[in-house]
């Protein structure tokens, strides 16, 4: 029997949610002057979205000769490394925006994506340099002098 | 009139002018770049905005919007990558006309095909959203439950992809709508236990993450390929020889305007099928269709009126029903939340200049997008040189920067990763993500008033299905589910008869 795992695996987290979801529908307060409470419209999408994940479910068993081809097509490893790298990097300078601030989390942040990212070069090095510090201090002014907007 | 008059005097300050020029112009760069599309724009200006007034901040968004959608022309005529989905058709013919050394008159009939297409859909914009704002404001909450699920039926069915799984990511969006404090009776729900999402999800960062975010994480990989550009050979005076030529083309320019405008006010669709749906009738309607896809002019005005057609379009439903038309207007939608104003029919009785403005504005960036594209040609192919290597990164930092400014606290930009990372495998499995937007949008106005429906019927839910209009919207719901895989179905079963 052929399976469209990916469909399937899906089908499965949804259902996971849904489940919880409902369980956790339970702990809201039903209000005495209102007719019905926050619960009642979550709970109608909740069996929805759970009936719609069932049906998913079961279409994942009628694989399609085409979508078995999709699924065997997969990222090479140049594309998954370039990928969740640049994640990890998004991450790592969210995460230390408050502790180094602003300027030199995102000279940091620049400098390694544009360098993960593009050749490595004497050429694309300086560039990748002045673009970084065009950047930090061209989105530090309008931001922060022209907006008054606050920064991380 | 005095709105009226009030607008030309405010619009044509030395300020407001020079913004829609800078806005248009930004606009016209993202959308040449691949990579860099109309929604991103909106989305990156929507937090910067946050800081001006409502009714400047606004018009600018609407001239980077005018802007980003017509610049995918340039890279459509010169690399044969549409630089927005708009102009995926505009390649069809655009590139084998600039391959052929005519890469000047593909840009000339594109640019005046905008603008055609942008005026009339102006046009449309100033007739019937005021008409339909006053059928509107009768609208009860009835009525309001209806046109939502509609919508959220509309952009599931019709959104790329499998129609249940677009179903799934607007039921998605609905639950996420649920997290926080009730709108109806302040209760807090779905939080478990976090105090941070009692106030529910920010939508601008969710809808950040999940287009900008998502698509950078898609393409990243791929970024380090060179463009190869044919020479542009844009002269003014070619320009004006299309001009002359266009009267030969009415028949077409009417026709794809009007289904640029249709598509447009359809919510879930837009620019994206408008352009293609234009050229596929354009071919049918031609008397040489064997000439299209070899550089053929009319497949070019039919992409690019309708594309442009669109956005008047998507902006009908959003000013008069507070129910965006794409991707792009829902970013647009956020503009006027974080400033507070609720589009709706009731914008356009309390704050008819503010409606006059964002006309007026339309229709003269359609003209400003027009006069740039004339002159500033070589500026945009020098942008398609840019490295995405080193744009990239500096889209990734103006989202960050830009919802955390929003309200000064990290939990924002940790959504913005968050949904990023969610939108990025929701689409890596075929889920489309406007739909779970949406969902996060309307699902809270669609709660508010069923609950609110229900307390004025005493519990019946009669209304919903007796009243005329509920009935109608409810009927094409359900209409809209049934007949595609009906249709399909039939015609699958005509085509394995004819073979």
């Amino acid at each position: 029997l052929k399976v469209n795992q990916r469909d399937f695996a899906t089908s499965v987290v949804l259902l996971i949610v849904t489940a919880l979801l409902w369980g956790e529908s339970y702990r809201i307060p039903k209000l005495v002057f209102t007719d019905v409470g926050s619960a009642f419209f979550p709970r109608i999408v909740i069996v929805l979205t759970a009936v719609m994940s069932v049906i998913l479910m079961i279409e994942s068993f009628r694989v399609k000769p085409t979508a078995s081809k999709e699924c065997k097509s997969r990222d090479s490893a140049h594309d998954l490394l370039i990928r969740w790298s640049t994640f990890g990097l998004v991450v790592a300078y969210v995460a230390l925006l408050p502790v180094l601030g602003y300027t030199w989390a995102t000279i940091g942040f620049l400098v390694s994506l544009m360098l993960l990212l593009g050749p490595i070069t004497v050429k694309s090095v300086p560039v990748t340099l002045a673009v970084t510090l065009v950047t930090t201090f061209g989105v530090k002014y309008v931001f922060g002098s022209l907006l008054k907007l606050f920064l991380p | 009139v005095t709105y009226f008059l009030d607008t030309l005097v405010w619009m044509f300050t030395p300020q407001v002018l020079l913004t829609l020029i800078l806005g248009v112009f930004g606009g016209l760069i993202v959308g040449a770049v691949p990579g860099l599309t109309s929604t991103m724009a909106v989305g990156l200006l929507v937090p910067i905005t946050f800081g001006m007034d409502a009714q400047f901040g606004i018009a600018m968004v609407v001239a980077v919007y005018v802007g980003a959608i017509s610049g995918g022309l340039v890279s459509a005529v010169l690399l044969n990558i549409p630089g927005t989905p708009s102009s995926v058709a505009t390649t069809f013919d655009g590139f084998p006309m600039a391959k052929n050394g005519q890469a000047g008159r593909a840009l000339s009939l594109g640019i005046w095909s905008s603008f055609i297409g942008g005026t009339i859909s102006a046009m449309a914009l100033a007739v019937i959203a005021p008409q339909l704002a006053k059928f509107a404001i009768k609208f009860s909450p009835y009525e309001y439950f209806a046109l939502v699920i509609f919508t959220l039926t509309c952009i599931g069915v019709l959104s790329k992809g499998s129609t249940l799984k677009g179903l799934i990511a607007g039921c998605v969006g609905l639950l996420l709508s649920f997290v926080g404090t009730s709108w109806t009776d302040s209760v807090t729900r779905f939080t478990f236990g976090v105090s941070a999402l009692e106030a529910g999800f920010a939508e601008l960062p969710v809808l950040i993450g999940m287009f900008a975010m998502t698509q950078i994480l898609q393409d990243v990989s791929q970024i380090s390929k060179p463009f190869t550009v044919l020479k542009p050979n844009f002269t003014i005076r070619e320009f004006g020889q299309v001009i002359v030529e266009s009267a030969s083309h009415i028949g077409n320019f009417a026709r794809s305007s009007l289904i640029g405008i249709v598509i447009g006010i359809l919510p879930g669709v837009g620019p994206g099928l408008s352009n293609i749906l234009a050229y596929a009738q354009a071919k049918t309607a031609s008397k040489h269709p064997e000439t299209f896809g070899k550089g053929e002019p009319d497949g070019i005005i039919a992409s690019e009126t309708a594309n442009n057609a669109a956005t008047g379009g998507a902006m009908i439903p959003l000013l008069t029903l507070g129910i965006p038309g794409d991707a792009t207007t829902l970013m647009m939608l956020g503009a006027f939340m974080i400033h507070g104003i609720q589009p709706g029919p009731l914008l356009f009785r309390d704050s008819g200049a503010m409606v006059m403005a964002i006309i007026a504005v339309f229709f003269l960036c359609n003209f400003l997008m027009m006069l740039i594209q004339m002159f500033c040609i070589p500026v945009f192919v020098k942008c398609l040189l840019v490295p995405r290597y080193l744009l990239y990164p500096v889209v990734l930092v103006m989202c960050i920067v830009g919802c955390y400014a929003l309200n000064s606290r990290m939990l924002d930009v940790w959504v913005f990763v968050g949904f990023g990372l969610v939108g990025y495998f929701l689409s890596r499995e075929g889920f489309p993500l406007l739909p779970v937007i949406l969902g996060l949008i309307l699902g809270r106005m669609a709660e508010n008033q069923f609950r609110v429906g229900l307390a004025i019927s005493s519990g019946s839910i009669m209304p919903f299905i007796t009243r005329p209009v509920s009935a109608l919207l409810l009927l094409a719901a359900v209409l809209s589910l049934i007949l595609p895989p009906i249709l399909e179905k039939r015609h699958a079963r005509k085509a394995q008869k004819a073979i």
